[in-house]
């Protein structure tokens, strides 16, 4: 039975994910699922910076802001192939990244929250101001879907399947960079960047590296939001979106990969949900992140790992890395 | 050629000179220990030569190259590992793991090869967990690979952190007060462990508090006091060394 789960539960994961449009033809729900993954990114992106590296970042939604503009703009203004505005989209955020990284080396915790918060704030007044390029508050129509050979991705159930292939393949480029000599050096940054200096890091380039890779997947997000609603306007990039890919990977779990995941499908979901509550909605889907973050400040990713270790039968081996109070400050 | 030396290295603090034109030369082999009363600047002293502080004034060098501007992760590289008085260790990480990542200046691999997994990145990973294994035996935490860091004995920290300062492959180690609250039986496997890190070919550079195994393992000996050095020579000289008697009991009237 352990074996077995072991073995399969991979693929179990995988056929289920791939299965969604299979098992529903609601729009609405097919648009949800696309929105999961869309922030599952967006999360393990913001988990890469803070969760690993202890980077703390309260304005992601700046870069996903960049992505989502940059491969609408080349599409809608420039004619550009849809899927060149996927590839430049992480290229373009990864450079913004990289602006903002160097000039906050020397910041931690708070102080680079107010920094990048501030990031934040600036990306959406130039989103909404530059109206010659972004069309301003009235948003950028047209954005084009993508196609694949005479396959054209416009319904949601389609995109799905490119959704989720990039949420997979985000998953990969998480776990690979983890368990990895950069992934190593990532989270001795975080744990300790005197004892990482003297392990011969250089701790610049790799906060550097992080605020790049992190970026970049950010930016993949925004294309792939922009062309599933095939519209873009400032108020998806504002920073309460920030917030609230922050609250995805704490209640998932700092530095825990399937725990942001999971964090931002249940965060994605629970709204939607809640709607039967009415005006008090919002209040009970703050209720609930308090709830988490004081009785379980592993978050999801914690009963995650700790239900996979149970069935595989490798309890106490691996135990979840991080913990909220390291990881954070 | 001394594998290390200082010229005139000097450090101030406010008004506070914490050190003072120190000139050291450490040989290649040796066990070369720095002792002094609380506060004579020997932490102060290793800062310097590990890159943490900048020196005012003076030069390091070391294997002939005057390293004095190098940044610190960048003396690791050239061979200078150190262990740390208060530990450091990456807590929330897996002992193997920490050992790891001691080992990251003499891997290769970088975010491509990480991200694609190629063939050269899975053999380094398997080549330098063995490597690590066999450093983790070597300072006898067999068996504690998959502990968080933070969950060993104060005696296995510190050892660990000298397995980690190892894994930098350093020509030489810097250890940092590293008997500070070891019990009798780990204190006697530390001063063993201490003369077979030097028996592998590696110079130890020694701040210690405790005397007996100061004078039992030292080749030479540097004292310190105010920042500045009083004295230097084997164990025997320095303990018939007036300055330094009066340094740690005091003049007599």
């Amino acid at each position: 039975m352990k074996n077995l789960y072991r073995k399969y539960r991979t693929v179990a994961l995988l056929l289920l994910a791939y299965a969604v449009p299979v098992l529903t033809r609601d729009p609405y729900v097919l648009h949800l699922a696309n929105m999961a993954c869309i922030f599952a990114i967006l999360t393990l992106s913001l988990n890469i910076l803070t969760g690993f590296t202890g980077q703390f970042s309260v304005g992601h939604a700046a870069f996903y802001g960049i992505g989502a503009y940059t491969s609408s703009l080349l599409a809608v203004k420039a004619g550009a192939p849809v899927w060149l505005g996927f590839l430049a989209a992480p290229v373009v955020a990864a450079v913004f990244g990289i602006l903002l990284g160097l000039p906050t080396l020397r910041l931690r915790g708070f102080y680079l929250g107010v920094v990048t918060l501030g990031f934040g704030e600036i990306m959406y007044q130039v989103f909404v101001n530059w109206i010659s390029l972004t069309n301003g508050p009235k948003g950028l129509t047209g954005v084009p879907a993508p196609r694949i050979g005479s396959i054209v991705l416009d319904t949601y159930g389609s995109y799905y399947f490119l959704s989720i292939t990039l949420l997979v393949l985000t998953i990969v480029v998480a776990y690979r960079l983890l368990y990895s000599r950069v992934g190593r050096a990532l989270l001795a940054i975080r744990e300790n960047e005197t004892a990482a200096e003297a392990m011969g890091i250089n701790s610049t380039y790799y906060k550097v590296m992080a605020f790049c890779v992190s970026a970049a997947l950010a930016g993949m997000a925004g294309a792939l939001y922009a062309h599933e609603i095939m519209f873009v306007s400032p108020e998806s990039f504002v920073n309460a979106e920030s917030v609230s890919i922050l609250s995805m990977m704490v209640v998932g779990g700092i530095g825990s990969i399937p725990g942001s995941v999971v964090g931002a499908i249940t965060l994605t979901l629970v709204p939607e949900y809640l709607r039967s509550f009415g005006d008090l909605r919002l209040v009970v889907y703050g209720l609930a992140i308090v709830l988490m973050v004081i009785y379980s400040p592993q978050g999801i990713g914690g009963w995650i790992t700790r239900v996979d270790q149970y069935l595989s039968g490798t309890a106490i081996r691996k135990p979840v890395r991080g913990g909220v109070e390291r990881g954070a400050a | 050629m001394a594998l290390l030396e200082t010229q005139g290295l000097s450090i101030s603090f406010g008004g506070v000179h914490a050190v003072q034109g120190v000139d050291l030369q450490v040989e290649k082999g040796e066990i070369f220990t720095i002792i002094g009363p609380n506060g004579a600047g020997k932490t102060t002293f290793f800062n310097l030569v590990t890159g943490y502080y900048k020196a005012n004034s003076g030069r390091v060098i070391f294997k002939g190259d005057d390293i004095t501007h190098l940044a610190p992760y960048h003396r690791t590289k050239k061979g200078i590992g150190r262990s740390f008085q208060v530990l450091m260790l990456f807590r929330d990480m897996t002992v193997l793991d920490n050992a790891m990542v001691g080992l990251h200046c003499r891997l290769k691999s970088n975010l491509a090869g990480a991200l694609l997994r190629t063939s050269a990145t899975v053999r380094e990973e398997a080549e330098g967990r063995e490597k690590v294994r066999q450093l983790l035996h070597f300072v006898g935490l067999d068996g504690k690979e998959h502990e968080m860091a933070k969950n060993l004995s104060y005696g296995q920290q510190k050892r660990l952190d000298i397995a980690r300062a190892l894994a930098t492959d350093p020509e030489i180690l810097l250890l940092d007060e590293p008997a500070a609250g070891l019990n009798t039986q780990d204190l006697a496997s530390l001063t063993d462990m201490i003369q077979r890190i030097r028996d592998r070919g590696i110079t130890v550079l020694l701040i210690e508090h405790k005397m007996d195994l100061v004078m039992s393992i030292s080749d030479r000996i540097m004292v310190l006091n105010f920042g500045k050095k009083i004295a230097e020579g084997t164990p025997d000289e320095v303990r018939q060394n007036e300055a330094v008697i009066e340094a740690y009991l005091g003049k007599e009237e």
